[in-house]
């Protein structure tokens, strides 16, 4: 889980493992001075890790996203249509981590915790350290943002259906 | 069907998306019923969409050596403490190591409430413990269990 909110971040599998790695150092070297207060331990877990992404983020620009793992790759020849829908895949996967990644820094972590990571509106507002009214502003900005950049893949989208059912229909 | 309580609908989707359960427990009682409804179709298929595409960006998988090069920061173990262990092995999942839910998620309530790190450091071990051999004992574990498949973790935690 980490690792993934990491990489979801950071969008780089080395900087994602790297992440993981620092905040099992942190976390040892920090868990002896570590006090409940009330807050769990997940959060406080998720906190390291996401405030040593965004200094990460904050000491360098983001490095071009990689693809996602290309699971299922077997070196078999595919059909045709089973490489168009892979490279479809592929340029959708690449259009949802660049729209993520121009998405400001915030606004990506609100995602990345609330989306991805399944954390509740209260866990995420802890991890990040500011209200639940803001932490709800961010995540509907965010979105709103993801909405108008995936805008054009969500036509083509349609479009590719519309003419699968032409097809289909001839 | 008041017009207000489908904008806050609206602003519920627009927020946390199409899926009720990603929703706080108070607006998905509120509003669950209105969503599936034939007058929010609009609205639910406009955060479907979203969801959708978000879902299709998969996070790539851990390197299966990331553990062990965390392994490696560590020095040997000297000695084991059982419930440190069991601490450490509560910490896998927010790693994502694989074949690590031998522990309850509810297990991390617990430990916050037993007096998670300083408590456990201290007062559960007969001896001084190091904390570097104790992270690698946890760490070994992990590798161990990282070489199971799925089933037999789930085998051996059934166990």
């Amino acid at each position: 889980m980490i690792y993934a909110a990491s990489y979801r971040m950071l969008q780089s599998r080395d900087a994602a493992e790297d992440a993981t790695q620092e905040t099992f150092l942190r976390l040892w070297r920090n868990a002896a001075k570590w006090k409940p207060r009330g807050a769990k331990f997940e959060t406080w877990l998720y906190r390291v890790a996401m405030n040593y992404c965004l200094d990460q983020l904050r000491k360098s620009k983001r490095e071009a996203p990689e693809e996602a793992a290309p699971g299922g790759l077997d070196g078999r020849a595919d059909s045709a249509d089973r490489q168009d829908q892979k490279l479809f895949l592929s340029e959708q996967r690449f259009a949802i981590d660049e729209a993520l990644g121009q998405l400001p820094e915030r606004q990506r972590l609100a995602i990345t915790l609330c989306h991805y990571q399944e954390l509740s509106n209260i866990e995420a507002a802890e991890v990040m350290k500011i209200s639940v009214d803001a932490l709800e502003s961010l995540l509907a900005r965010g979105r709103r943002s993801l909405r108008e950049k995936l805008a054009p893949m969500r036509e083509h989208l349609m479009g590719k259906m519309d003419d699968e059912q032409t097809t289909h229909v001839n | 069907m008041s017009t207000d309580r489908l904008e806050e609908l609206r602003r519920i989707c627009d927020t946390y998306g199409a899926d009720p359960a990603h929703w706080p427990a108070v607006e998905r009682d509120a509003y669950a019923a209105l969503f599936l409804s034939d007058e929010a179709a609009e609205i639910r298929a406009e955060a479907q969409a979203l969801d959708g595409f978000l879902n299709a960006a998969t996070a790539p998988r851990m390197a299966e050596d990331l553990t062990r090069r965390i392994t490696a920061a560590y020095v040997p173990p000297a000695q084991q403490s059982l419930s440190v262990m069991d601490w450490f092995r509560s910490l896998a999942p927010f790693a994502g190591f694989k074949g690590m839910r031998l522990v309850p998620a509810g297990a991390l309530a617990g430990l916050g409430a037993i007096g998670l790190a300083s408590g456990i450091m201290t007062a559960s071990a007969e001896q001084p413990l190091t904390p570097e051999s104790e992270a690698l004992a946890y760490f070994e574990t992990d590798i161990v269990l990282a070489s199971l498949d799925e089933e037999e973790a789930a085998t051996w935690d059934a166990d």
